[in-house]
């Protein structure tokens, strides 16, 4: 028996296989680059869970979706949703990424690791607002000391140990 | 002294365990393992080589060891106690990481 290292389209037909499991079914994957800080840091690790009946995906949801190319996963926010189509965009990025139909989104960003697994449960009201903000550039970086003071003072930075 | 409980032997039906998903991707069998429902990707995927590969396929309810290592001794023309070692192996292995286990387990 040997490792075996996944890219592109199998990883993403693999993760779809194990997410579709069933409704309990996550995958654990690290993510890589700055466009989703403070949020997602770079080599953070996140937990997907799959897209149902019961948690369809939202606005201001974090999603893993293929990139266009299908060459590797992008795990942005959802800043636009409209009759089954919607467009995400990185939180740092100066752009919005092109639309696509929700059923391909292979996952739904649950909890982040920082200094623990950080479940990222947030109200449908939160989630527009974080959309809105990731939307007009509100979220970026430069704004980020001001953003940690909000984060804390909304609980968001409740720790579970596993 | 007592036989070990956990040892694998011919008379036993294994099937693959609830705690993985396999799944073919360009011919290879890729095995991921599910700990409490997580998949960790940065973790160790596996796959199987040819031969395992034709266990893996085999392992039903309705499917003994004895009668996987009939078949393959048949189809690669090996001695049986060669077949045998190699399956019983494989088998004990997998099953110590939890990715088949006992038929009814």
């Amino acid at each position: 028996m040997k490792e075996f290292v996944l890219k592109g389209e199998e990883l993403q037909y693999l993760m779809a296989s194990v997410l579709n499991a069933g409704p309990e079914s996550r995958v654990k994957v690290r993510g890589r680059g700055y466009s989703m800080a403070p949020f997602i840091k770079d080599h953070s690790a996140i937990m997907l869970r799959p897209v149902d009946q019961k948690r369809r995906a939202r606005l201001g949801d974090i999603v893993a979706v293929p990139s266009p190319k299908k060459t590797k996963i992008i795990v942005h926010r959802i800043i636009r949703l409209n009759n089954g189509y919607c467009q995400t965009k990185g939180d740092n990025c100066l752009k919005a990424d092109e639309w696509f139909s929700i059923d391909s989104i292979i996952g739904i960003v649950d909890e982040i690791e920082k200094t623990g697994w950080i479940p990222y449960h947030c109200k449908p009201w939160q989630n527009v607002i974080i959309a809105v903000a990731s939307k007009t550039g509100v979220l970026n970086r430069l704004l980020y000391p001001g953003f940690v003071y909000m984060r804390n003072l909304m609980g968001y930075n409740r720790v579970i140990k596993k | 002294m007592e036989p070990n409980i956990n040892t694998i032997g011919l008379e036993d039906v294994i099937v693959p365990s609830e705690k993985v998903v396999a799944r073919e991707i360009e011919g290879e069998l890729i095995i991921v393992p599910l700990e409490g429902g997580v998949a960790d990707f940065n973790d160790a995927l596996y796959t199987l080589n040819e031969t395992g590969r034709r266990i893996w396929d085999q392992l039903t309810p309705q499917t003994s060891l004895k009668m996987i290592c009939d078949r393959l001794a048949e189809e690669f023309n090996a001695p049986m106690e060669k077949i045998q070692n190699e399956v019983l192996t494989l088998i004990q292995k997998l099953t110590e990481m939890e990715i088949v286990k006992r038929s009814g387990n």
